[in-house]
């Protein structure tokens, strides 16, 4: 009652939060509700479990979802053991080559997935670097194309998510209270264990689902590295793209399988930290101890070793695009620019394709995403909080499950979208407004409300005072968060591959193609066009605008 | 312009805070609600703004009804507790900013703003960003602000609470002094008794969600109609003089070192211009004030000392 009262009142932000409200139901909700409920069709056309029956009769299907779990929860461990491990070593302590950390974020942003697997080809595959290496020896290294190539490659993928999100936690407990838990007479590592673990462990929650979510949603590396153990996310595009016109009903169904991991995940993620979530007077964090001798010097072979590893594909990406080659063979030592040549003169409508859909989608997310900030914010409610609980849904959602409920919802009907660019921008725009609608609302939590209160009370209303007083303050944090988005944008694969059609390929799809079909330089010529393109407006963005562009949001 | 309250009504998850509340606040004047944190003082002064919309009731500004006017179409100005001066813009542009929501000319606007910040003693500190002023600078501003829009009605929402003793006496007159000036209607709340007093032609003590007195500071200082009241504002002695009333009995009005109540001293405190004593008697603990330097004598803990209580005390009920 009170609250209807209240939304008279605000008609402005009213309708805002209805435009929100339509536009998720519509794109989002809506396509995954029908994918939900085609997947338990029956025979007859009503409920029925029937296609979960023939999916997990199958042993391919079972295998899929198997390896699915694996996967996701082997990364999700190598990388909390080496994104904790670095996060605890560079929060905690002071040794040489601690700094470098700082370029991670940068690089996981700058290195699109597909690139990270095509490089990783180059140096690990049967022709790779490294086995040209070890040839003299006779020694050959196991098949990339395995479980541990694959764990490998998705680990140093994913470790990034793990790293920041606990230095963050561990940077944000306040040393008053490991002094006072000192002070009371307990030895150092009891107060690790006992005050500083239990402050930290919503951080390392949250930092396992993200890894988990980010693994199970990936398509570029487990396509190319796991063709002899197929996830449920590259199985449905298989099935998807099959000339044989595969089961659409089985598509559906590893669909859902994905969103219901997915959220299952994020509910117990939730539970755990429910009860966990403290209130913490943000003080100082405990200043690094500096260490030195042989401890020192394993920390920093570490981090020198995670950054090179890390950086590892760009390197090769660019080294190779100027080594002559022919099919999968490259034969380091020499240098041509035919690649590049050919890349350049190929690449810019894919280019155009991705840096235009990027910007469309970034326009309408920006401007979605600081709506729905404000309202979850500053208005908030039952409805609000439904509203935020909805634009973090795609964070569950793969990529390929997203396109795939996205084709099959929108090509028949009043509203056709199948097989045009406006598809394509609209899951670019859902996929990053979780983070993005994040990203607009920290910041709007340290515009007091009183602020607006003040200009509405001199007689300025209260959608107009929004532009002239908040957005202000609000604005280097959403131009941050649209850098972010844009960029991200830049290297979708996942979604694309659903999605695209003839004329509208984008500069991941070409590398991906280019990649299967073997042609690796000039795959490498594509990704150094590609990270060039992310490189430089995030640098402009960084160092000239002094925007601060942030993977943790 | 006089204002009125009619029989508002509003809840607060659930419960009733206030219930048929009536209360007229008159022209020109500067009127307080004065209370401890709870009592409905902020919402009333909310509902004024347009912030809150009585659940039923209706409020009046003169003739019109405001009781739904979004907040913006009503001339208010309104200083708050924190400033809430726009941090991106300097003390000039604050206090041009509603000069210009008003369609003013920017260059009217300009000599409006500055001749007001000249006016609160911040001529030179016209370009400084807020973050850069002082608690009391900042407040100022703020005051210029919503009064250089020629409101029709002032509303201060407790603008001394965030500063240091001697700044908001020191404000506190500035703003009494702006108010006599402009005429303005002005509704002050606050919890601190002793600005409620030297501010205001009217306080209205305020008792969970009620009023419970409205008079003049003299008036409700002297004749508290009830314990509450009494003990609100001053800190009052409650004398017991059976079923179950009780005197009210001023801390300087008991006379220490002659009279007929016996007593023992338990504490003495110099604040100052006043030394306060806490002395047990047969009536139970008093607090007794007394000047510091015009008492002939000091008297010292564990001294016993005679009392004269004052025999005209008003009688009130309860506590």
């Amino acid at each position: 009652m009170s609250a209807i009262l209240k939304m008279r009142r605000d008609p402005a932000w009213t309708a805002v939060m209805i435009a929100g409200f339509a536009i998720l139901g519509f794109f989002l909700v809506w396509p995954l509700v029908t994918t939900f409920a085609y997947s338990f069709r029956g025979k007859d056309g009503g409920f029925g479990l029937g296609g979960y029956a023939t999916f997990f009769a199958n042993r391919g299907y079972r295998d899929s979802v198997w390896n699915t779990l694996i996967l996701g929860g082997a990364v999700t461990v190598t990388s909390m053991i080496i994104g904790g491990a670095l996060a605890v070593l560079v929060a905690r302590c002071r040794f040489p080559f601690a700094g470098w950390v700082a370029v991670l974020p940068l690089v996981t942003l700058v290195i699109p997935d597909v690139v990270v697997a095509a490089a990783w080809t180059l140096i690990l595959g049967q022709q790779g670097i490294l086995n040209a290496w070890l040839e003299p020896t006779g020694l050959q290294i196991g098949s990339l194309y395995s479980w541990w190539g694959l764990i490998f490659v998705m680990t140093l993928n994913s470790y990034v998510y793990a790293f920041v999100m606990i230095y963050v936690g561990l940077r944000a407990v306040d040393r008053n209270l490991e002094e006072a838990a000192m002070s009371l007479g307990q030895p150092l590592a009891r107060v690790l264990t006992g005050v500083t673990l239990p402050l930290i462990l919503p951080s390392i929650f949250g930092a396992a689902l993200v890894v988990f979510t980010h693994v199970i949603g990936s398509f570029g590396i487990p396509a190319i590295l796991g063709p002899r153990m197929p996830v449920l996310a590259v199985k449905a595009y298989n099935e998807f793209v099959s000339e044989l016109g595969g089961n659409p009903q089985m598509q559906t169904i590893m669909a859902s399988l994905l969103v219901m991991l997915g959220v299952a995940m994020l509910a117990a993620q939730k539970l755990a930290i429910e009860r966990r979530q403290y209130q913490m007077e943000s003080g100082r964090a405990p200043a690094p101890i500096a260490i030195s001798g042989v401890p020192a010097m394993i920390a920093a072979a570490g981090v020198v070793l995670v950054v090179v590893l890390s950086l590892a594909p760009a390197v090769v990406a660019v080294v190779t695009a100027f080594t002559p080659a022919r099919g999968p063979v490259v034969n380091y030592g020499g240098f041509t620019t035919v690649h590049m040549a050919s890349a350049m003169g190929k690449s810019m409508q894919p280019l155009w394709n991705s840096l235009s859909l990027a910007a469309v989608a970034t326009l309408a997310g920006v401007i979605f995403s600081v709506a729905v900030a404000y309202l979850v914010v500053k208005r908030r409610s039952a409805l609000t909080r439904t509203l935020d609980v909805m634009v973090m849904l795609p964070l569950t959602i793969a990529g390929t499950v997203l396109g795939i409920a996205l084709v099959n919802t929108f090509n028949t009907g009043w509203l056709v979208l199948t097989g045009t660019w406006m598809i394509m921008a609209l899951a670019y725009f859902l996929r990053r407004i979780p983070n993005s609608v994040r990203a607009a609302e920290g910041p709007l939590h340290n515009v007091r409300d009183s602020i607006e209160e003040a200009s509405v009370s001199l007689g300025v209303p209260p959608l107009r005072t929004f532009f002239k007083v908040v957005l202000p303050l609000i604005g280097p944090a959403v131009a941050a968060a649209a850098v972010l988005m844009w960029v991200t944008s830049l290297s979708e694969l996942s979604a694309t591959i659903v999605l695209y059609y003839g004329g509208m390929s984008t500069m991941p799809i070409e590398i991906f193609q280019q990649v299967d079909s073997g042609r690796l330089a000039l795959a490498s010529a594509y990704s150094c066009i590609l990270m060039l393109a992310i490189f430089v407006p995030l640098a402009i963005a960084q160092w000239v605008f002094r925007v601060k562009v942030d993977v943790a949001q | 312009m006089r204002i009125r309250f009619e029989r508002v009504t509003q809840r607060y998850d659930g419960l009733a805070l206030f219930t048929d509340l009536d209360l007229e606040i008159p022209s020109g004047r500067f009127f307080t609600l004065l209370g401890p944190s709870g009592c409905g003082k902020t919402t009333l002064l909310r509902m004024l703004a347009g912030f809150v919309v009585p659940d039923a009731g209706r409020v009046w500004f003169g003739d019109r009804d405001v009781t739904v006017l979004p907040v913006h179409k009503r001339a208010i100005g309104m200083v708050f507790q924190d400033y809430a001066l726009f941090p991106d813009r300097s003390a000039l542009a604050n206090v041009m900013y509603g000069l210009l929501a008003r369609g003013v000319a920017a260059k009217e606007a300009k000599s409006r703003a500055m001749a007001m910040l000249e006016r609160v003693g911040l001529g030179a500190f016209a370009d400084r960003a807020p973050a850069t002023l002082s608690g009391g600078q900042r407040q100022r501003v703020a005051m210029a602000r919503a009064l250089v829009i020629d409101p029709e009605l002032l509303l201060l929402d407790e603008p001394l609470a965030a500063l240091d003793v001697k700044l908001r006496v020191e404000l506190r007159a500035m703003v009494r002094e702006l108010q006599l000036e402009s005429g303005i209607t002005t509704v002050f709340v606050t919890h601190d008794q002793e600005e409620a007093l030297a501010m205001s032609d009217v306080v209205a003590v305020m008792d969970r969600g009620r009023i419970v007195q409205m008079g003049a500071p003299q008036e409700i200082y002297a004749g508290p109609v009830n314990g509450y009241a009494a003990d609100f504002l001053g800190s009052a002695n409650l004398v017991p003089s059976g079923d179950g009333k009780h005197r009210v009995v001023r801390r300087e009005e008991i006379v220490i070192g002659e009279g007929e109540l016996p007593g023992v001293i338990e504490a003495v405190e110099v604040r100052g211009s006043i030394t306060g004593y806490r002395v047990r008697t047969a009536l139970g603990v008093l607090h007794v004030d007394t000047w510091s330097v015009q008492h002939g004598r000091a008297h010292e803990r564990g001294e016993e000392v005679m009392l004269r209580i004052p025999a005209d005390a008003r009688v009130v009920d309860g506590k």
